[in-house]
């Protein structure tokens, strides 16, 4: 196990590296001129160069990229052009919000997920498991706009059950709730279909009969024997689902009002905001690789053959 | 063990969400004279509270509220003084003396005098800030030496005693009081300067202005309270909390739902609030200062030619696409000065709708069915442009002129148009002061070709000197008048296509009165509006 988390760890930094290449190199490719942007409509020429000159944009591309990797070992993520403050701050003082979001997002999508896709699984064919697939197709179909503003309408403007923006949200969880269910229930909806066919499978399978035979409890049977079975597509799942709620959710943050890391993105990336553009796509790359490697550690612990077939041994 | 690992997830999932839960915040005190509470929102967030750095509608808006200048427009739109009693300006029209007020205190409580308006004035100036706003001060002796770096302090801001300010420029320029106003040239503490250079100050800046910053969370919102010791007549309000809602849709729920006491209309829910009796009284529409345009590369064909883009002008029916597109919230332009400051006029610029004329003058210059104008048009690939230039399209095309759209991202459009790469453009201009000046210097003076306003590169010698001539003219009125003969002069070029002056709506709820919805967004500082409790 030792031996395996050390080489996924070490295959992370080619894939950091990469992405901190191409994300420079995008951002460099992209039109408008960030001076321009800074300086506003009416600046001057000198005006111009002297900000160009301030951002680094007048050293040749090669340069940029090494000064920046330099400073970015240093832990300096560098300041916002706009309003100068740094990076790193900004990102913490936003985090509180990403997290909240995404943790109760989570909750709501392995709860409902997960329950819903063992119930289609045990009543496939009937009609519960045409309910919950109706459900899951409509939670997958429905886009996370249009049902956010449904739910705004419905629960806070008409309802007033909840809050409507995360505006006092300082002492409270409850103007998370409906951000979080609007976001969780779509990959609760996913992790349904995903959950119902894998338990399904695994259910057909002879290990399955004998432990029938047996006399095992249906009970024990479905969560010792067939759900923990059927975990591995479910954690791939998650786990990509988590990474992409970590890096900020854009649509909800901005229709629930909540000051997180995607507004923060979005912002930056409308006004070219370089070097806040380039912190956020770092620190979001490094959570992906993260939560990957988290992923790829539950899937060699709960499957050892796993593991093996990652390190080739059993090639040996 | 498997179990335990799915039940372990779940279980630091749950307790992340529970230990995520923050302190409560600090109760804030009420002014008791003051009354109300005014809940509003901006669409974006406001990045930059330094007055030296903003170019946003939404960071002037805050900063108006926070911070005083030398001068101000007041409700009507009357130049006043604000931390200046008074000002006189030598007959040569090259030096202002300003005299301030005294028992002027910043929100810290520390006195304002003349060495901070002059530390103010020479922060946007020097370099090591990196102001985008140094041309308001170039016409001030010493601007460009202090600019280069070539010395310490601006030469033509002096400050004569604690409490008089004098102000020298290289050649008279009478619209220099309007920049004055603009909020690049409020007043900041200079017994703050280490927090300001490293700009750690503007997290929650303070200057003399009538309303406290008390707490602000990015890109969520900021709250205000009234300054119980401002200078001038005191604001009715008790607080503001200014939200940031950047989704129109979102804004309009909050509003409804009582969340909000003011909402800005856009044409897709102007309608629905107009037909319902219960909101049309409390809309109000404001006159607000730009001009809508089409522009031509005036240097390239087929825009080099006068008769081409005069029977454009012609050939557009502005009327009724500002029936269309905005119900009628919008003025047809005869030129570049919008209704409401120096220099306009109503009266007719020889361009208006006209398809008999256009059509003959595209004749004239060599287009026919069979070959017929056709050209890009550049625009911003927003819904907003496209309502608009496809409506021109379809108009034009009755008139045998084929337009070809190319829709763009902002920042390319700008870099496309301002490189000349684009013969034809719909672009806005949003004046930065009022004054008529601001309407014809930076976009037709051919010395701004470019990104610094003239984007249709036009050019014409006798414009350039008529309007150097315009600005040296102290006495209001007759400036006026030397404006609005420029305006009519550069009709006759035909520049761009006139489309119009846009007027902006605002529904406002019923606890509120007295909002002063100025033309000039830097203009309101919320003196005169209250909310009922």
């Amino acid at each position: 196990m030792l031996e395996f988390t050390l080489r996924r760890l070490a295959a992370t930094i080619p894939v950091l590296l990469g992405i901190l290449l191409i994300s420079f190199v995008v951002l460099y490719l992209i039109p408008g001129d960030p001076a321009q942007t800074v300086a506003g409509p009416r600046a001057d020429a000198a005006t111009l160069a002297r900000i160009a000159e301030e951002m680094g944009l007048d050293q040749p591309l090669h340069q940029r990229f090494f000064s920046y990797l330099h400073r970015i070992f240093k832990g300096d993520l560098g300041s916002s052009a706009v309003s100068g403050k740094p990076v790193l701050d900004s990102v913490i003082e936003k985090l509180p919000f990403t997290l909240k979001l995404a943790a109760l997002a989570m909750s709501f999508s392995i709860v409902l997920g997960i329950l819903a896709g063992i119930i289609s699984a045990i009543t496939q064919g009937r009609w519960l498991d045409r309910v919950c697939t109706v459900f899951s197709v409509a939670g997958i179909s429905i886009p996370v706009f249009l049902s956010g503003l449904v739910f705004l309408y419905v629960f806070a403007v008409r309802l007033k059950w909840f809050p409507s923006s995360g505006f006092d949200a300082d002492n409270s969880l409850m103007p998370f709730i409906l951000p979080a269910f609007t976001l969780g229930i779509r990959s609760a909806a996913f992790l349904a279909r995903i959950v119902r066919s894998s338990m399904i499978e695994v259910l057909n399978q002879d290990f399955i009969r004998t432990a029938r035979a047996k006399g095992l409890s249906p009970a024990r049977i479905l969560f010792r024997h067939g759900l923990v079975n059927a975990l591995i597509p479910v954690i791939t799942v998650i786990g990509l689902d988590l990474s992409s709620y970590l890096n900020g959710s854009v649509i909800v943050e901005t229709i629930f009002d909540l000051p997180g890391i995607g507004r923060f993105a979005m912002d930056a990336i409308l006004q070219r905001d370089y070097p806040v553009i380039q912190g956020i796509v770092m620190l979001g790359a490094l959570v992906f690789i993260l939560v990957n490697l988290l992923v790829d550690l539950l899937y060699a612990w709960i499957n050892p053959k796993i593991r093996d077939e990652m390190l080739g041994k059993l090639a040996r | 063990m498997k179990r335990i690992l799915f039940s372990t997830a779940f279980v630091c999932i749950m307790a992340m969400t529970v230990s995520m839960l923050l302190n409560t915040t600090p109760a804030e005190t009420n002014p008791s004279s003051f009354k109300g509470v005014f809940s509003g929102y901006l669409s974006s967030e406001p990045s930059n509270l330094d007055p030296a750095r903003g170019v946003d509608v939404n960071e002037a808006s805050i900063q108006a509220k926070v911070f005083d200048g030398l001068v101000r427009y007041d409700e009507k739109m009357r130049l006043v003084g604000n931390l200046a009693e008074s000002w006189t300006v030598t007959p040569d029209g090259k030096e202002l003396v300003f005299k301030l007020k005294q028992n002027v205190f910043f929100h810290n409580g520390q006195a304002m005098t003349s060495s901070d308006v002059v530390y103010s004035l020479d922060r946007i100036l020097d370099p090591a800030v990196g102001s985008p706003r140094t041309w308001v001060l170039e016409k001030v002796e010493g601007a460009a030496e202090r600019l280069r770096g070539e010395s310490n302090s601006i030469a033509g801001i002096t400050a004569i005693d604690d409490y008089t300010v004098s102000i020298k420029l290289s050649a008279p320029f009478a619209p220099f009081l309007s920049l004055l106003s603009m909020p690049a040239c409020y007043v900041l503490p200079s017994g703050n300067a280490k927090a300001i250079s490293d700009r750690s100050f503007f997290e929650r800046p303070f200057g003399t202005g009538p309303f406290k910053i008390t707490e602000r969370v990015r890109d969520s919102h900021i709250r205000l309270v009234a300054n119980s010791a401002y200078h001038g007549v005191k604001p009715h309000l008790a607080r503001m909390n200014m939200r940031i809602i950047p989704e129109n849709m979102k804004a309009e729920m909050e509003f409804e739902s009582g969340n909000l006491d003011m909402l800005q209309l856009y044409p897709a829910n102007y309608e629905r609030f107009k037909s319902d009796p219960d909101f049309a009284a409390r809309i109000t529409d404001v006159p607000s200062l730009n001009v809508f345009y089409i522009g031509f590369n005036n240097q390239a064909a087929p825009f080099d030619d006068v008769r081409v883009r005069r029977a454009l002008n012609m050939l557009v029916d502005r009327e009724k696409i500002i029936k269309a597109v905005y119900q009628g919230r919008a003025v047809a332009a005869n030129g570049s000065i919008p209704p409401g400051i120096s220099g306009y006029s109503g009266d007719s610029n020889g361009l208006e709708y006209n398809p008999e004329e256009g059509r003959r003058l595209l004749k004239e210059a060599g287009y026919s069915k069979t070959k017929p104008l056709t050209f890009d048009l550049y625009q911003r690939s927003a819904q907003s442009a496209f309502e608009i230039t496809r409506l021109l399209q379809g108009e034009l095309k009755k008139h045998g002129v084929v337009i070809n759209l190319k829709p763009m991202e902002w920042s390319a459009l700008k870099d496309a148009v301002s490189k000349g790469e684009a013969p034809a453009f719909y672009m806005s201009w949003f004046g930065d002061y009022p004054d008529g000046e601001n309407f014809l210097f930076p976009v037709f003076h051919s010395s701004n070709w470019g990104s610094g306003g003239n984007r249709a590169r036009f050019k014409n010698a006798e414009i350039d000197s008529m309007i150097e001539d315009s600005v040296k003219i102290q006495d209001a009125d007759r400036r006026s008048e030397a404006y609005s003969r420029i305006n009519r002069k550069i009709a006759e070029h035909a520049p761009w296509i006139y489309l119009w002056h846009a007027s902006e709506s605002y529904l406002t709820s019923a606890k509120v009165s007295n909002m002063d919805f100025s033309p000039m967004f830097f203009c309101d500082n919320a003196l005169t509006l209250s909310v009922k409790e």
